[in-house]
């Protein structure tokens, strides 16, 4: 498959590399990519772990080199340019801090490269210092420094030499939960106040979400879907990405012919049939008759509606205060529910009937390889 | 970790403790490259005959082993001291290091070879200190030592430094005694530029001139024997200059103050009997002191002085150390 | 919650019994051990009527001040060229894998180990006016005089210095550069770093701790050549080690060669000083394990064909000694133009051997396996099981101690401890204390430094997973550390097995390793089977250090992986 480079976007690439799996006879590994960024655009990388989300990232730092195609930035080519002069910023996942430097001089490195006058220097590393909250640690040494200290200081040594972009390889991965929303927080203030444009990889569908302005889903080294946080979460193109994108309930259904005014008819698995409205354009390419996942958010499921498409019991509780997810037995199904306060009758073994909003229903097409 | 450590630190004790040897016991100081098969007959014979256990005890030089000496002087470990040559001999009378004893078979001993009339040091062996050449590759061969300076010979020559080794002490002595106090500096300042290397001891020369590094090198008169007996060839020839040679003559002693004389005796009369002494040849590759005891055939290749070049040991005991200090003088300049 | 739990109650744990079962007895064991010889050479030297006048007098005379200036030249380049050598080496090494490293690996602690007189002659077998190299430029060059005329003299004594020491150097600097993560390196170029100053900003000062231990050592061992400087240096050059010689050998006064010996103590302890300064930075490096990328021609042509010069230029200056040598042990008499032959083999397992050495081949060649067997253990014992005591501190006075060794003339320490307890312990306990002394500097740096940069967490990890500390030892900690301690074990058998002056001062001659039976056979002309000895001496090291450090290698590096991993 050989296409060409996106033409928008500051950054923009297109290429591809194959690694030989360790054990020899496994198939080789092949990464696959072709997408634009944004200028102060925040863009994320997700996937499970292996997908090649890291990989691609040091591919656009020139810490590997693509077997083909280009990568450009700023209308510039840097596919052949070493990772030192693509003006490129690289967060580590565990920060790969100097030990032999103290704070200020890993955030004067990069400065010190550019070899500029060291009044600026210091001026600019006091900048950052204050910018990162590390004013009183700029003489320790790295290895006396706390996780989160850490992390604001791999960012700082980042961006001190003003990057054009700036590349995160699962920077809160190491942090416990709190200091991970707060940094989460402030990393995205950041990036609004200072307006860099940043790659961000998580496998953390939720960082993901909460953070881009759009995410790359990865899959086996392919980008499956890209988009705003909502375009894929409301309208996954696979099952894999509704899956891994937030929680889904993925009914299998048969879809029968075409659709006449705008109403397609599908089979559920207790034989139930429903009539899905559908524009023309997402109907477009179906195979008709044929195999589908009907694709329902737990937020979308109504517990005795009016119209009742399931019944079912109860099989698990969990109360969250300002929600509880009910998780309800039926058809050889299992449907997860997030119901919000004032629902009566959610008692575990009782029978309910079960419904859902038929216009935020997906069709989403049945992968052979899917589980 | 400690439990294994202590483990092995009992098994070490244990054999350092273990216990050797029956009958009367002789403790023999010696330098560390006295021949194997000297010792071995020595054991052999001591204990067959007298029923003395000898324990031999090496040192790496004669050096050390004089330092020993001095340190144990009073209440002495050795019986018995092999291979002190002639130079530390009037050191060994001023430190009194050992008694006199005159061996059986002493008077058939080469009378210019006594060098000490009371017998507190009795010559066993001796041999001469000079050149050796390979007439494979030494072309013009000098015949006196003046003609060693020519400049033909330059970068050929090895030889062992006077500071750090006997044979080049010998060495020194002998350009003292053929030229005198106030030529021998002169005589080296010429020599100088022929020498290819000044080795701290006889090894490395010996090695480097085997090798084929350089065709001239200070060495033993009975060094060619060796290559005739093993190795079948005539090429390394004995280089005796100006007709005569320096004798290093080396000595045995019973220390003063030994715990058993009586077997110390034995063995210095068994090193000068005439079986012991036909050993020396083609074992130490020395000479034997006894006039009655002849060479074997191998011996035509060994070097046959006129003249022994031998200065008294009072003139070396009273001059060495300015010599050699004027010696280095001369050769850092 | 759970976990921190258990980690706060074994790091309690552990502390405890830090304090109750760690006993420094050990460390104060060996510093008697030590010191107590070295005392005696002092006392001696010192504590008699006069003798501060004399040293003084000594300090002040032209001796001292052109022995000290022509020593601290001729060490700082030794030290210098040593590490220049082995830099490119170490960064093929450090860098890359490739077919035969492990072979590599123990090949290059064969220098280390020879004999001065073997190192001598060698050099003087291929660069010697006779010499291979000579005739091979005749060959090249021919009529031209094109000539090599350098080796006698100081730049002569340099090279067998670099001889003796890149190998070690590039060894050890190697082993260093691997532990380096290289995500600091690709940090340092995504900050715009190119190669070059990659190198000078972020690899050399990691590197650093490990260049300045080499220099250091490399200056001492130079400081305190003996051989090598007489034999190349001729008549103009002398070291300290010489004085004490003449002094002690020739001239006979053991009181003015143990006052010099002291001063030159003095001297080096002042010179191993400056090493705590670099010692202390030592502890910052991450342990980082990782499968090397493999050098072919295929993936890296350049670095590949850099590589590949680099080994022969190598093997032809430094192997090239080593090997002529080896065919001279094969050639008839040992002489150039004779033919080949396996007699000087034959001979060394004939009665021939048993006359001139003393003892039979295989009784020699099981006294030296188990000389430095039991050196090599007990060094590499105490030196872990004191590493494992320090691993929370920084490198400070009591490592200084233990280093202090390698600044004292090793025949000066073998005549002191002959002089304290020769006629009291066995000859063979004798050369254990002092090999041991030889061995551990060395042997404990490496621990030291290991053991400090494992940390504590992945012995953490054992024991949250239910290891008890004994376990955590044997099935987490010794496996990772097993490239340092085989190295460590390695060298201290090699600096044992290559030892010939203590074996001569304490032996007694009743002891016969391989180097002195290699001694005697040139004491007693025997040139040819000496070197054909020499052959066997290094086959079989060599083959020694390969069973040492073969051993499951491939196991202890996944070991290493996942610690770098799990960070």
């Amino acid at each position: 498959m050989s296409q060409d480079v996106p033409d928008k976007g500051m950054l923009r690439i297109e290429c591809k590399k194959s690694y030989p799996r360790a054990s020899g006879s496994a198939p080789e590994f092949t990464l696959q990519a072709r997408f634009g960024v944004q200028r102060e655009e925040f863009f994320s990388l997700v996937g499970p772990s292996g997908c090649g989300k890291t990989t691609l990232l040091r591919l656009i730092a020139g810490l590997e080199r693509p077997d083909q195609g280009r990568i450009i930035l700023n209308n510039v080519e840097i596919t052949d340019l070493p990772p030192a002069r693509r003006k490129i910023g690289f967060v580590f996942q565990d920060y790969a801090l100097f030990p032999h430097l103290t704070v200020e001089e890993n955030i004067a490195y990069g400065l010190k490269i550019l070899k500029l006058p060291s009044t600026e220097i210091r001026l600019k590393v006091a900048e950052l210092l204050e910018i990162f909250a590390l004013q009183g640690l700029a003489t320790r040494e790295v290895d006396q420094l706390s996780g989160g200290e850490r992390q604001r200081v791999a960012l700082a040594r980042a961006l001190a030499p003003q990057p054009l972009i700036l590349l995160l390889d699962e920077p809160f991965a190491a942090l416990d939960y709190e200091l991970r929303h707060r940094l989460r927080r402030e990393l995205k203030e950041l990036q609004k106040n200072l307006g860099f444009t940043a790659i961000f990889v998580t496998h953390q569908q939720e960082e993901a979400l909460s953070l881009s302005d759009r995410l790359a889903v990865m899959r086996n080294g392919r980008i499956i879907q890209i988009g705003t946080a909502q375009e894929v979460y409301d309208h996954p193109q696979t099952s894999f990405v509704a899956e891994f994108l937030g929680e889904a309930n993925l009914i299998p259904c048969l879809a029968q012919s075409t659709p006449d005014n705008g109403c397609l008819r599908l089979e559920l698995p207790n034989r139930r049939r429903l009539c899905l409205n559908l524009n023309e354009d997402a109907v477009r390419g179906k195979s008709l008759p044929g195999r589908y996942y009907l694709l329902i958010r737990p937020e979308d499921l109504v517990i005795n509606p009016q119209t009742t498409v399931f019944e079912g019991t109860i099989d698990r509780l969990e109360y969250y205060g300002h929600y509880t997810r009910v998780e309800i037995k039926t058809a050889g199904l299992l449907l997860h529910a997030m119901v919000g306060k004032g629902v009566p009758g959610l008692i575990q073994g009782r029978t309910v009937r079960v419904g859902f909003h038929l216009d935020r229903a997906r069709l989403l097409p049945r992968e052979a390889d899917h589980r | 970790m400690k439990k294994r450590l202590s483990c092995l630190l009992l098994s070490l004790l244990v054999i350092s403790c273990a216990v050797y040897g029956r009958g009367e016991k002789l403790v023999v100081y010696t330098y560390s490259s006295f021949p194997a098969p000297l010792m071995e007959e020595i054991i052999k014979v001591l204990r067959e005959e007298h029923d003395l256990t000898v324990d031999f005890k090496s040192f790496s030089d004669t050096g050390p082993l004089f330092n020993q000496l001095i340190q144990e002087k009073g209440k002495p470990y050795a019986d018995v001291v092999i291979g002190l040559d002639n130079n530390y001999y009037l050191r060994a009378v001023r430190e009194d290091l050992f008694q006199a004893y005159k061996p059986r078979g002493a008077q058939q001993i080469r009378k210019d070879l006594i060098f000490d009339p009371e017998f507190r040091l009795t010559p066993f062996d001796f041999g001469y200190v000079l050149f050796n050449y390979n007439s494979a590759e030494l072309e013009q061969i000098p015949k006196t030592h003046q003609e060693l300076t020519d400049p033909v010979y330059k970068g050929k020559i090895i030889i062992a430094n006077p500071m750090t080794s006997s044979p080049g002490q010998v060495f020194l002595l002998t350009t003292i005694a053929l030229f005198g106090e106030d030529g021998y500096l002169d005589y080296w300042r010429k020599l100088k530029d022929n020498i290819l290397a000044i080795t701290p001891g006889w090894d490395e020369a010996y090695g480097m001139y085997t090798m084929g590094e350089a065709p001239i090198v200070l060495s033993y008169g009975a060094s060619p024997v060796f290559h005739l007996l093993y190795e079948n060839t005539e090429q390394y020839k004995a280089l005796v200059l100006d007709n005569s040679a320096y004798a290093q003559i080396e000595g045995v002693g019973i220390v003063k103050g030994a715990k058993n004389p009586d077997g110390a005796k034995k063995l210095l009369d068994y090193l000068l009997s005439t079986e012991f002494q036909a050993l020396i040849p083609e074992n130490q590759f020395m000479m034997p002191v006894r006039t009655d005891v002849g060479l074997p055939e191998s011996f035509r290749v060994a070097a046959q002085a006129d003249r022994l070049l031998n200065l008294s040991p009072e003139q070396v005991e009273a001059n060495l150390e300015r010599w050699l200090a004027a010696w280095e003088e001369m050769i850092n300049e | 919650m759970r976990r921190t739990t258990q980690i706060t109650l074994y790091r309690l744990w552990g502390n405890f019994r830090l304090k109750v079962k760690g006993t420094l007895a050990p460390y104060y064991a060996l510093l008697i051990l030590f010191y107590l010889p070295v005392m005696m050479i002092i006392a001696k030297a010192f504590l008699r009527r006069g003798a501060l006048a004399e040293f003084l007098h000594f300090l002040k005379s032209p001796v001292f001040i052109n022995t000290l200036i022509f020593s601290c030249q001729e060490a700082f380049f030794s030290a210098v060229c040593s590490l220049l050598v082995a830099l490119p080496g170490a960064y093929f090494f450090g860098k890359y894998d490739f077919p035969g490293k492990k072979y590599l690996r123990s090949f290059l602690i064969l220098p280390f180990m020879l004999p001065g007189i073997l190192v001598v002659l060698s050099m003087v077998v291929f660069y010697g006016q006779n010499g291979v190299l000579n005739r091979m430029l005749a060959l090249v060059f021919p009529g031209r005089g094109v000539r090599f005329t350098s080796l006698y003299g100081f730049w002569g004594i340099i090279l067998a210095h670099v001889f003796y020491n890149f190998s070690f150097c590039l060894r050890l600097l190697g082993e260093s550069w691997e532990r380096i993560d290289p995500r600091l390196q690709e940090a340092s170029a995504t900050l715009g770093a190119g190669r070059v100053r990659t190198f000078f900003r972020v690899t050399l000062p990691l590197l650093a701790p490990t260049i300045a231990y080499l220099l250091i050592l490399v200056f001492l061992y130079s400081f305190l050549s003996f051989t090598v400087v007489l034999v190349l240096g001729g008549y103009l050059y002398k070291t300290f080690e010489v004085l004490i010689y003449i002094e002690y050998n020739s001239r006979l006064n053991f009181d003015r060669a143990a006052l010099i010996a002291g001063g030159q103590m003095l001297l080096l302890g002042g010179f191993l000083y400056l090493q705590t300064f670099f010692g202390r930075k030592m502890q910052k490096q991450a342990v980082f394990g990782r499968t090397l990328p493999s050098l072919t021609w295929k993936k890296n042509p350049l670095v590949t064909a850099l590589a590949l010069s680099y080994s022969l230029l190598m093997a032809l200056f430094f192997t090239a000694p080593l090997l002529s040598v080896l065919v001279r042990s094969f050639r008839e008499r040992g002489l150039p133009g004779g033919g080949f032959t396996l007699r000087n083999y034959q001979q060394l397992f004939s009665d021939g051997f048993r006359f001139v050495v003393g003892e039979r081949f295989s009784v020699v060649l099981a006294n030296s396996l188990a000389l430095s067997g039991t050196v090599a253990t007990l060094a590499v014992g105490i030196g872990y099981y004191l590493a494992r005591l320090g691993r929370d501190r920084a490198w400070g006075k009591k490592d200084l101690w233990l280093q202090l060794p390698l600044g004292v003339s090793f025949l000066t320490f073998a005549f002191g401890l002959f002089l304290l307890a020769g006629r009291k312990a066995s000859p063979w306990f004798l050369l254990v204390w002092a090999q041991l002394f030889l061995a551990f500097p060395l042997v404990y740096s490496i621990l030291r430094t290991a053991r400090r940069e494992l940390g504590e967490e992945l012995l953490e990890a054992a024991a949250v997973l239910g290891a008890s500390p004994h376990q955590a030892l044997w099935t987490v900690e010794l496996p990772i550390m097993r490239r340092p301690l085989q190295t460590a074990f390695a060298y201290a058998m090699a600096s044992s097995m290559g030892d010939l002056s203590a074996v001569l001062v304490l032996g007694q001659g009743e002891i016969v390793t391989l180097p002195v039976a290699i001694y005697r056979l040139i004491g007693h002309y025997r040139f040819a089977q000496a070197t054909a000895l020499g052959a066997i001496f290094l086959l079989l090291s060599f083959l020694v250090f390969l069973l040492i450090e073969g051993y499951s290698l491939r196991q202890a590096e996944g070991a290493i992986n996942v610690a770098g991993r799990r960070r």
